[in-house]
């Protein structure tokens, strides 16, 4: 994605400066501005979620400054224990809620022990010991509790970075797998790209023909099919893979012709598994594959063609060494449109998928807006964002190039 | 979900050009969002429309679950919302970290006849409901009569719809695997209790359809793809009294849920939200909702004005409370993102 924008960039930058004119500059300016104030600005405070940590910090800041020797090996010395009673009578509540909040999400039950801490130490004058903390609730006096609150205490934090990648700290300090029951993430992350190889492979198989069929098709007939295949970008994705549904369903009309052409075995079950998300999103992101290789190929010269037949080349010979050389940047940036556009899958495998179809979209949302734990959310986009950037640069690379030894 | 969240949308972005080309500057106006669905579409002909009869521009919206928009919509700045449905994981957490006004109850006319749970500091009782066993009496041969029953494959073959969701799912589990309702939450709590209501969801994994939204489970009832679903009794209570069905609901050891209404902290139009607040606080308002729906309101006047048809639906009757476990906001706190990651993890496999 990024490759593409700055070979564009590039391409618009380089005659300007060959003619030397810094007013032009200044006419593109506006346009860097743009990106940089709509596009880096934001993903750059996107990826800063993932890795800054302060509401702990702001929370409990003597608890945290009296663990900085505290290494998992054994509970914390008194000066822990009375930053922790002083941080709890003087922060705010809505701090100290923020914070428990995010420790919890490290540590199950935090959150409510904080609670019931704070109630207990708010009405004690006295200083407060271990011995009295652990009085107070058990957890206290357990290592764990206190490498979590080590753990949140920032500025800066790898956890969320760990936790997409199905990794964690010990209480130790040391890099570890989660548990195999809650690795959720990093096996997530490969079903999407998987998921979207495949439909990218499909929109390639069904789209190249296509493409090739109105390219070469008379003006006319061209234009009528280019309406049925630009009809469906004004259509909401919702409404395109809702009607999925309506094919689909075991009552659907896919199984009633089934039935009706007397098929053994209808109604069959055609929604609710992978092969319904392919489908639903081959239909979604066709549009992008077909323009994208016939914008190429309806600017192809016949008299290449001609010229390697005249040459004594074989039809598929011609193909295979002039033709599909010459079209490749169409076919690279089709596959390219389809293939990010199906890793950001959100609506279509929800509706159309069984649990275990599911993309890391709907995942990364549901920590934006229900769980609000906007850390991890940023952190698995970060992962995402990451493995797109080396997919496609190496897809690049590996097409991009043999299209210009060839050409 | 999506069907019904959309007609929603609109309906709100349609509300809102209507409101935004005809309101006056001087006239009263308050903005309320409610989760969609059946009860918005009952809350908007019994509460909305009455209360706009009033002299009061009502816009409506909808919003889905989650304390994030909330806290974006607050911390951002531009919260149009006064009023706003919640969760009561929500409200507790919400009045916590500071995004909900705390409610003035000597403000609230009936407050003192509301039901305990109703009156948190920063909720005020909307409706109550359960989640419970619901089947089809035409296409079951016999009556399940709790969790356990739920789970037997053997006795009554065919897939369950559940709730796509580890609160109540896990709860459910626990209790069809013989854990005694006093004990769910205490059981729950431990990593042990936690393995053992896994294992249970994972015995009947090749048996469930999962729902994310009660409509979905209702339309799984309905075709046949489901003989048994977990779901809220107020939407078999509310489709089989306005549009017919014969569906039963097993109010035996159902988990009961409150929904409330909150006020977003700096709401602009906080006299006219605490308007609203006493007018959908009224017995008489509320007994119409309870007949109409049969979900259960939290105004104790309420119970004796209910069609007594209905009464025995209701989640809030006597005899369907004795046997329920009223769903623990202060353990999903704490544990849900961990037990959704687990879940998410165990039926994504």
């Amino acid at each position: 994605m990024f490759g593409f924008m700055f070979t564009n960039l590039a391409k618009i930058a380089a005659p300007l400066r060959r003619l030397g004119n810094a007013q032009a500059l200044i006419l593109v300016a506006p346009l860097f501005l743009f990106l940089l104030v709509t596009f880096f600005v934001p993903i750059a405070a996107t990826l800063w979620q993932s890795v800054s940590d302060p509401l702990a910090r702001q929370a409990l800041p003597r608890t945290i400054a009296a663990l900085g020797e505290f290494d998992g090996s054994s509970l914390p010395d008194s000066p822990a224990f009375a930053g922790l009673q002083h941080d709890l009578k003087t922060t705010a509540p809505e701090t100290l809620a923020k914070a428990a909040v995010r420790i919890n999400s490290d540590l199950p039950g935090f959150r409510s022990l904080l609670f019931k801490t704070v109630t207990a130490v708010s009405a004690e004058p006295a200083t407060l010991t271990g011995p009295d903390f652990v009085a107070i609730d058990a957890r206290w006096g357990q290592i764990a509790t206190w490498a979590a609150i080590k753990r949140a205490g920032g500025p800066l934090t790898d956890a969320n970075l760990l936790a997409a990648l199905d990794l964690k700290r010990t209480d130790q300090g040391a890099i570890a797998k989660v548990a195999p029951d809650k690795a959720l993430f990093a096996g997530m992350l490969v079903r999407t790209v998987v998921m979207a190889a495949w439909v990218t492979l499909i929109c390639l198989i069904v789209g190249f023909p296509l493409a090739y069929f109105i390219a070469s098709s008379p003006p006319r007939r061209a234009g009528f099919l280019m309406i049925f295949i630009l009809l469906p970008l004004w259509t909401s994705i919702l409404v395109r893979t809702l009607s999925w549904t309506v094919l689909l369903q075991r009552e659907g009309i896919v199984n009633a012709v089934l039935a009706g052409l007397g098929a053994g075995g209808a109604p069959f079950d055609l929604m609710f598994n992978r092969m319904a998300v392919y489908v639903g999103m081959t239909h979604i992101l066709l549009p992008f594959m077909v323009l994208a290789i016939f914008s190429v190929m309806k600017a192809f010269p016949d008299g290449y063609l001609r010229a390697a037949s005249s040459l004594g080349a074989k039809p598929f010979t011609v193909f295979r060494r002039v033709y599909l050389p010459l079209v490749m940047p169409g076919v690279v940036s089709g596959c390219l449109l389809v293939f990010i556009q199906a890793l950001g899958a959100y609506i279509t495998p929800v509706l159309l998928g069984n649990p275990n179809d599911q993309t890391i979209a709907p995942i990364i949302a549901f920590y934006v807006t229900k769980s609000s734990n906007w850390g991890l959310a940023a952190a698995l986009s970060l992962i995402l964002l990451v493995a797109i950037v080396l997919l496609s640069s190496v897809y690049r690379s590996i097409a991009g190039g043999k299209t210009v030894g060839v050409v | 979900m999506f069907k019904s969240h959309i007609k929603a949308l609109c309906l709100g972005a349609a509300l809102v050009t209507a409101t935004a080309l005809s309101v006056s500057a001087q006239e009263k106006q308050i903005t309320v969002a409610n989760f969609g669905g059946l009860v918005q579409d009952m809350v908007r002909e019994l509460y909305f429309s009455p209360f706009a009869a009033t002299g009061v521009k009502l816009v409506e919206d909808s919003r889905d679950y989650g304390i994030g928009v909330i806290r974006t919509r607050i911390e951002g700045g531009n919260n149009t919302w006064d009023v706003v449905a919640a969760e009561d994981v929500e409200v507790i957490q919400g009045c916590q970290e500071g995004l909900f006004e705390k409610i003035d109850y000597s403000k609230i006319k009936e407050a003192a006849k509301l039901i305990p749970d109703a009156k948190l500091d920063c909720g005020l009782g909307e409706v109550l409901y359960n989640m419970s066993i619901a089947y089809d009496p035409a296409k079951t041969s016999e009556a399940p009569q709790n969790w356990a029953d739920f789970w037997n494959v053997k006795k009554w073959p065919g897939k369950r719809s559940l709730y796509r969701d580890p609160r109540d799912t896990l709860e459910a589990a626990l209790l069809a695997d013989g854990v005694a309702p006093a004990d769910v939450y205490k059981t729950l709590a431990t990593p042990e209790g936690q393995d053992r209501a896994f294992a249970k969801v994972k015995e009947l994994m090749p048996n469930i359809i999962w729902w994310t939204n009660p409509g979905q489970s209702r339309q799984f009832l309905a075709s046949g793809e489901a003989v048994f679903i977990a779901t809220y009794d107020s939407g078999i209570n509310a489709t089989n009294l306005g549009e017919g069905l014969k569906n039963k609901v097993v109010n035996n050891n159902s988990i009961r849920h409150i929904d409330y209404w909150a006020i977003p902290k700096g709401a602009k139009n906080l006299d006219t939200a605490y308007s609203f607040l006493n007018f959908a606080t009224e017995a008489e308002r509320q007994a119409q909702l309870a007949s109409k729906m049969g979900i259960s309101v939290p105004n104790t006047d309420a119970l004796p004005l209910v069609k007594p048809e209905v009464l025995p639906l209701l989640s809030a009757n006597p005899d369907n409370i004795k046997t329920a476990i009223q769903s623990n906001a202060s353990f999903w706190l704490d544990n849900y993102d961990a037990l959704n990651q687990r879940m998410t993890t165990l039926i994504g496999q």
